[in-house]
């Protein structure tokens, strides 16, 4: 008997069940064959193009072969073809080439995570022992290729560094230890540095993608430094304008090996999409645990770790004795767990995986058959490289996407063909971000000896000239400039004003940062870490301390916090006659107003009001402005009635924020937030705004398209499936807080938003800004009472008790 | 509970004015007139949850002293006294409330807290044995630490291992979130002989889990029903004091 299909399988065991709604059929795409090219056609040095002989019979994919002559001919390349397209073999052969010709040649490979690199570092070193020169020269240095990260441990640092020609490493490290040591640790490295590489470079986006930007002009730096000038090569399978993302991220020109090239070969793949009667959580675990019992290797992709461990909780309640074959991957877990379960998907002895994005990039877990997404994945990008974990190398694979209780899952699960129609977004990087420069300038000035005058500026791009120019004036002196240690102040994944260590007495607990202290950590707080409780003692905001003490209770605690908005500047501005969109500069500040204590019942057990001495938190950055001017408003109010008004605002506020992937992106949940208020002047006001310091453009992409935003709103508000005026979560209610909302009102404020913009044409002005005036220093706020100067986020000045927020 | 209702009991509170001060600088180099403790002053410092810092009071019989109309003040308005030891609550008790003892009050022998009238005596261990029932219109919460201690027993190291032994400070934050109405706690008058500006103040703040510090001179502090004459003096007193320190806000 034939082997069933693994798309006839899942439509099987969907068609089982009769408690789910299909949103979204479409014919499985593919197979599509291989276009390949001989070995020879590539000028490789001898004993490579044996072993590749023996490797890859068929010879190179059409685009390897592409990108290979491009990448030997010293061009920086980016390539950008689909997952299981082998561009790991892309960078790999180079590299291969130059230690086989150039005795003393080196490469770097950059990696996102840790996790990758170890992956690849396996590869990399099965290849080398086939090849007869470099296998003898690793016997004599077996750091010849090798990992230096933060898992690198300490007593064998040394050695690597002495020996290493092959370093794979993280933004992170190379920023802290890397570039930091140049001189004299690295020297070797630097000189006769020959390859870059940038493995899944659409990670670098958004603040940690600026930072990076950064990161890799001062390894150019130091490069030009030692007199090298390596060859940049980055591969990504899901980005968009990848050759402009790369000429921004490394200030370098690059050519680009893109979809036009892509010779892959690649399997059969369905796509359904579905919601049922049960919760999503439910809905998702049982399709998976059902596709696994057929023996199928099923990858369930969870929102959360939360949520995925909760899900391996309930499949494991759910039967008496324990399923082997279930695990759950996560951050947190060690490598050796990490490897069981990477194994055990290869060898299918685990055959279902609730994991969280951990598992998204490319590391190798062999060819899985189904891919079950329980909610949508955050952007564009993470879907395909879901989507990615299947129908590799020439195999049969199904994705079922399963829309979570959201606004933006539930408007795409009714317009799925706008969701896949969609294309990658586009990278925010903001290479002008205030105190991504300032940090960075300080970090290379430390690297070429602490003179100012000895820094590559044409190197360094215009945000550091522009630097190096006000410092030259005198009128840049914030405390990063005279750091001993600038490395260890920045970073690079998120900024901020530095994190505050959580220390229970002598015992250091964790770190957490400005924007989780004030959710997490705060006065009086029940902070969980790793399954211990502790109650939040104090906040020092001078030391950045958080002081804990063990707590024995099961009590929960949560806080209700407040924003307050400054607006610094306004940039474009659509002027209607009853509305304006603008793009702003702000200061968002976030204080607590009251703490709960609630026991295990939900009873509340205790309430601090205030911020009971917290710091609050003060977010400098951009936003999209609907100014909804006080004649608009004062109708509004008429219509609806003041409160009604009110919560119509909040919940619109709440619709556009949740709908705001669907005009621009990446769409993480956790890079842009929203405020709304009804101004002392009469008029009221909706913020997009990005949650990054100094932002990063990302909510500024929405000034065109607010009323593409309205429509999109209202449309999902017309299209809710549900029949009560309060709605649901997959419209206006919020799941956060139990506040009063109503469709109807919502909705007629939306038609109103939109009937003022649609009614005429906008005048619009654009304020120039050069890169002097964003990165020149803010001005210090005095208090109006007692003129003494106050500290940014400070609610109350501490000389005379004036409310100052 | 909508929010004019703990307006409205905070009003029925404080129908008279019983404590009246100088607003100054923390630096001291600005004088913000004269304020009293009313029901609009209360609902702002209990609402923005500020503290009023009461500074360069003598010692502790003027501050008794001081403080004793206090003790006299309209039922509805009662007031928590938190003193900073137990032997400072036996002064307060022979000094004040029982002026009629012969002999001293013992430390040992000591019951805390004590009703007198419309005032609660209290240590702030003994603060969590007072009922809500006992203090059903409570107007604030008095602490009187003259060398400003309480806020430092804390937590520390005891033969090298991390101990909390008694947060004191947050011993009295957790009884004003017990005595909270709504958004509405009940605001501390803090009262020391040191001066706010010899002081770091911010750890004082931090650890009763307040937001912020109203500073006020701690000699221009009087207790009593209102008087007209008396205000008008202190008007007059207050606008050539302003004029004096060039300028008051």
């Amino acid at each position: 008997m034939p082997e069933e299909s693994v798309i006839a399988q899942v439509t099987q065991v969907l068609s089982r069940r009769d408690d789910i709604t299909i949103h979204y059929d479409p014919p499985a795409t593919g197979p599509v064959p291989g276009h390949f090219r001989p070995i020879e056609d590539v000028a490789l040095h001898d004993d490579l193009r044996r072993v590749l002989r023996r490797e890859i019979r068929d010879g190179f994919f059409r685009h390897q072969a592409l990108a290979i002559e491009q990448i030997l001919a010293g061009r920086n390349t980016v390539v950008a073809t689909q997952t299981s397209s082998g561009k790991s073999l892309i960078y790999s052969v180079p590299v291969f080439d130059a230690l086989l010709q150039e005795e003393d040649a080196c490469a770097l490979f950059i990696y996102p995570q840790k996790a990758l690199a170890n992956d690849q570092l396996s590869k990399l070193r099965v290849m080398a022992r086939q090849l007869k020169v470099l296998s003898n020269r690793m016997d004599s240095r077996p750091h010849l290729i090798s990992r230096y990260d933060g898992s690198t441990p300490h007593g064998v640092r040394n050695d690597v560094r002495a020996e290493v020609q092959v370093a794979l490493t993280n933004p992170d490290m190379l920023h802290l230890s890397i570039l930091q040591h140049h001189d004299p640790k690295w020297a070797r490295f630097f000189e006769h540095l020959r390859y870059v590489i940038i493995d899944e470079c659409h990670e670098y986006r958004g603040i940690f993608g600026t930072n990076v930007a950064y990161v890799l002009r001062r390894l150019r730096q130091i490069c030009d430094i030692h007199g090298s000038s390596p060859t940049f090569v980055a591969t990504s399978a899901t980005i968009r304008d990848p050759r402009e993302h790369l000429e921004k991220l490394t200030g370098l020109e690059f050519c680009e090996i893109g979809a036009d090239e892509d010779g892959s070969i690649q399997g059969r793949k369905k796509f359904w999409m579905l919601s049922g009667r049960d919760h999503f959580y439910d809905l998702g675990r049982k399709i998976a645990l059902d596709l696994a019992k057929k023996g199928l290797s099923v990858l369930a992709f969870c929102p959360s770790r939360l949520a995925a461990e909760r899900m391996m909780a309930r499949v494991l309640s759910s039967k008496d004795d324990q399923l082997p074959f279930v695990k759950v991957y996560r951050a947190g877990l060690s490598p050796q767990e990490r490897e069981a379960i990477e194994a055990g998907l290869r060898d299918k002895s685990v055959r279902l995986v609730f994991s969280t994005s951990a598992l998204e990039l490319g590391i190798d877990i062999g060819a899985l058959d189904v891919v079950v997404c329980v909610g949508f994945p955050s952007s564009m990008m993470s879907l395909w490289q879901r989507a990615g974990r299947v129908a590799r190398a020439g195999k049969e694979g199904g994705i079922v996407l399963i829309p979570a209780d959201t606004p933006i899952d539930s408007y795409y699960a009714a317009h799925p063909d706008e969701l896949f129609g969609k294309d990658h977004e586009l990278l925010a990087l903001n290479l002008n971000n205030r105190r991504v420069v300032y940090c960075h300038y300080a970090c290379a000035v430390s690297e070429v000896g602490g003179v100012d005058d000895r820094l590559r500026l044409k190197i360094l791009g215009e945000a550091i000239s522009t630097v190096a120019e006000l410092r030259a004036t005198g009128s840049l002196n914030d405390d990063i400039f005279y750091r001993s240690d600038p490395h260890s102040e920045v970073n690079i994944r998120s900024m901020g004003e530095g994190s505050y260590s959580l220390d229970c007495g002598s015992e250091k607990v964790g770190e957490i940062d400005d924007f989780h202290l004030l959710r997490e950590a705060y006065r009086n707080a029940i902070y969980r870490h790793g399954g211990v409780g502790y109650r939040v003692k104090d906040v020092i905001k001078g030391k950045k301390i958080v002081r804990l003490e063990r707590e024995y209770s099961w009590n929960e605690t949560s806080p209700v916090i407040q924003k307050r908005i400054r607006l610094k500047r306004r940039n474009s501005v659509a002027d209607y006659s009853q509305l304006a969109i603008a793009t702003v500069e702000m200061d968002v500040t976030e204080f607590i107003v009251t703490v709960t204590e609630k026991d295990r019942s939900g009873n509340v057990v205790r309430q601090w009001q205030g911020s009971a001495g917290m710091p609050a938190h003060t977010l400098p950055t951009v936003a999209t402005q609907v100014l909804i001017r006080k004649e608009l408003w004062r109708d509004v109010v008429l219509k609806l009635g003041d409160r009604q008004a009110r919560c119509a605002l909040a919940s619109c506020e709440r619709l556009l924020s949740s709908l705001f992937p669907t005009v621009s992106g990446p769409c993480d949940t956790q890079d842009f937030s929203s405020f709304s208020e009804v101004l002392k002047d009469g008029n009221a006001a909706l913020y997009l705004y990005d949650n990054v310091y100094d932002g990063v453009d990302l909510t500024t992409g929405a000034f065109g398209k607010v009323q593409v935003l309205v429509e999109k709103a209202l449309d999902r508000l017309a299209t809710c499936a549900c029949s009560e005026d309060a709605g649901c979560f997959r419209c206006i209610a919020n799941p956060r807080i139990d506040e009063a909302t109503s469709k109807e009102a919502t909705a007629q404020l939306l038609q109103m938003l939109r009937d003022a913009m649609m009614a005429e044409p906008p005048r619009i002005t654009e304020q120039s800004e050069n890169s002097v005036s964003v990165l020149a220093p803010d001005e210090i706020a005095t208090c109006p009472t007692c003129s003494v100067n106050i500290a940014k986020g400070d609610r109350f000045c501490k000389n005379c008790g004036h409310k100052l927020i | 509970m909508t929010t004019s209702e703990p307006w409205e009991s905070i009003r029925h509170r404080y129908q008279d004015a019983w404590i009246r001060v100088t607003r100054i600088t923390r630096l001291e180099e600005k004088w913000l007139g004269r304020i009293e403790m009313d029901a609009e002053t209360a609902w702002t410092l209990g609402t923005d949850n500020i503290g009023l810092f009461v500074g360069d009071c003598r010692s502790l019989g003027r501050t008794i002293d001081m403080i004793r109309p206090l003790h006299r003040a309209t039922p509805r308005c009662q007031w928590v006294i938190v003193a900073a030891t137990k032997k400072m609550a036996a002064v307060l008790i022979q000094r004040w409330f029982r002026e009629d003892l012969l002999s001293r009050v013992a430390t040992t022998t000591l019951k805390l807290p004590q009703v007198y009238s419309n005032l609660v005596l209290a240590t702030p261990e003994s603060l969590r044995r007072i009922e809500n029932s006992d203090v059903r219109s409570l107007g604030g919460i008095l602490i009187i630490d003259m060398q400003c201690h309480i806020h430092k027993a804390r937590q520390g190291i005891r033969r090298g291992r991390f101990y909390v032994p008694n947060d004191r400070p947050q011993l009295i934050a957790d009884f004003r979130s017990r005595m909270t109405i709504g958004e509405w706690a009940p605001p501390v008058v803090f009262m020391t002989q040191k001066r706010a500006k010899a002081l770091n103040t911010d750890p004082v703040r931090r650890a009763y889990c307040l937001d912020g510090w109203w500073f006020a001179d701690g000699q221009s502090l009087r207790c009593g029903p209102r008087r007209r004459h008396y205000i008008n003096d202190l008007v007059y007193r207050n606008e050539s004091n302003a004029g004096a320190a060039g300028g008051a806000v």
